[in-house]
């Protein structure tokens, strides 16, 4: 599926919110089809995915860079829920500035959580002054996210572990889960997080077709048992309100 | 009720044989990344905002926990969902059992079978609940030891006037009690704050892969 913005986002006072329910069983992946680039003003504006991911379910998303304009303030954030064996994989590019900016105040969030109890939770306070302090961000701008939960995928290459700021690093969750991080100066130079993504995405996916494949084999074996889906096997609202005018962002299939 | 200040100053003593003495508060491997000595005093503040926050929080939430009667064992999975790195988790929990041996020492009572695989500040929580120490009191005390921890360090991997450096800790005072103020209201583990630091967390996981370190973490 492909979020496509049919009219400028992400304007100050906006208010994006996108809840994904993939069902028991189901997968989804969606693509994003353009950056977004959180746009200047007094109001803040915020992009907010709430998604739920049923048994056995799998759920991946492709995010483009999310650049922050100077003198905006504008807040990510992400609830995830998994039950049983579902799945998520998820990509977040962040930027620090337009091309020449040192852009605004971001704050992100996620809380991540399955049937029995937390899997991540995180707020990174990245506004100007906290950014900036030694440990947070220094002077960095971008940073490239991969987010693995419901199962913990090894890493892919090697990780440039490196003594200093730039680099990425893999960070195995507590339960299951894993992490891979890169931050950098400028543009997106990282070379592991997009191989990362496409390898830990195959990697559920093999899991994902080995489950479905043996539950087609069950029900041969019970004809009466027939289809146990009912009702959508995906189902992906966006609403985008600004303070003023009303427009949409389209799951376009 | 109030705590003991004598219990206070026994509890954040750096000679309170908890296994302090092994650990930079993640100043060995923020050195070696480039921040220098000047930053430090940044860095405590840093620290304060964030793993520190998480810290304290997961104290004070821990000894409500303990002292409703309720499971520790969810307060250390809130504790480990907030702290991707694994280093700073294998640390915790080694620090841990050395708080555990000073509590059943010196507070003994009945533990659940799996506190030796909790965090410093799940033991601390049961510890500060067993001890009759106040939530802001608790909170405090996390303060105090991060900066301290903190300041010990920096005297052994870039010596200089140990004066200016108990200086920066006690301008940093009114910072942790703000800390401690804000944070001792809490009860349930989703109420632990989550702030993370970035580079800390990356610093550490290299640290943890580092052969030629002083310091643990």
């Amino acid at each position: 599926m492909g979020l496509v913005a049919t009219r400028a986002l992400l304007l100050s006072g906006d208010a994006v919110r996108i809840e994904v329910d993939v069902a028991p069983g189901a997968w989804l992946d969606v693509v994003e089809a353009t950056g977004t680039v959180a746009y200047e003003g007094d109001t803040p504006s915020s992009w907010t995915i709430d998604a739920d991911v049923g048994d056995g379910g799998v759920l991946t998303w492709a995010g483009m860079p999310f650049v922050v304009s100077d003198e905006i303030a504008t807040h990510r954030g992400t609830h995830l829920r998994l039950h049983g064996t579902g799945k998520v994989l998820m990509q977040e590019k962040v930027v620090l500035g337009r091309a020449g900016q040192a852009g605004g105040d971001l704050s992100t969030s996620l809380d991540a959580r399955d049937d029995s109890g937390p899997l991540q939770v995180e707020y990174l306070d990245l506004r100007r002054q906290a950014r900036q302090m030694p440990g947070v961000f220094g002077s960095l701008r971008s940073m490239d996210t991969v987010t693995a939960l419901g199962w913990t995928p090894e890493p892919f290459g090697e990780p440039d572990s490196g003594s200093t700021g730039p680099g990425e690093t893999y960070f195995p969750l507590d339960r299951s889960g894993a992490v891979l991080r890169w931050m950098g100066i400028g543009r997106f130079r990282d070379e592991l997080c997009d191989p990362t993504f496409a390898a830990w995405r195959e990697d559920a996916m093999r899991d994902y077709r080995h489950q479905r494949a043996a539950q087609r084999l069950r029900r041969e074996a019970e004809p009466g048992r027939g289809e146990d889906g009912h009702g959508p096997a995906v189902a992906i609202t966006a609403f985008a309100a600004g303070p003023d005018r009303r427009r949409s962002v389209a799951p376009s299939a | 009720m109030s705590t003991s200040s004598l219990l206070l100053a026994l509890l954040g003593d750096a000679r309170l044989p908890s296994g302090g003495h092994t650990q930079s508060a993640g100043l060995e491997p923020a050195l070696r990344a480039g921040t220098t000595s000047a930053e430090v005093p940044a860095y405590l503040r840093t620290r304060l905002r964030t793993v520190t926050r998480v810290e304290a929080g997961t104290a004070v939430v821990a000894r409500a926990v303990a002292a409703g009667g309720g499971d520790l064992a969810e307060v250390e999975a809130a504790w480990a969902a907030r702290t991707p790195s694994q280093a700073l988790r294998g640390n915790g929990r080694r620090l841990g059992r050395g708080y555990l041996r000073v509590l059943q020492t010196l507070w003994p009572g009945p533990l659940d079978a799996r506190a030796r695989t909790w965090s410093r500040p799940v033991v601390l929580g049961l510890l500060a609940h067993r001890a009759g120490m106040e939530p802001a009191d608790l909170a405090r005390l996390v303060g105090y030891d991060d900066a301290q921890t903190v300041a010990a360090a920096l005297l052994k991997l870039d010596p200089q006037d140990p004066l200016l450096i108990t200086a920066w800790v006690n301008g940093l005072l009114p910072d942790i009690d703000e800390m401690a103020d804000q944070i001792a209201h809490l009860h349930a583990p989703e109420q632990i704050p989550a702030h993370g630091a970035p580079l800390i967390e990356r610093w550490a996981e290299t640290h943890d892969t580092t052969t030629e370190r002083l310091f643990s973490a």
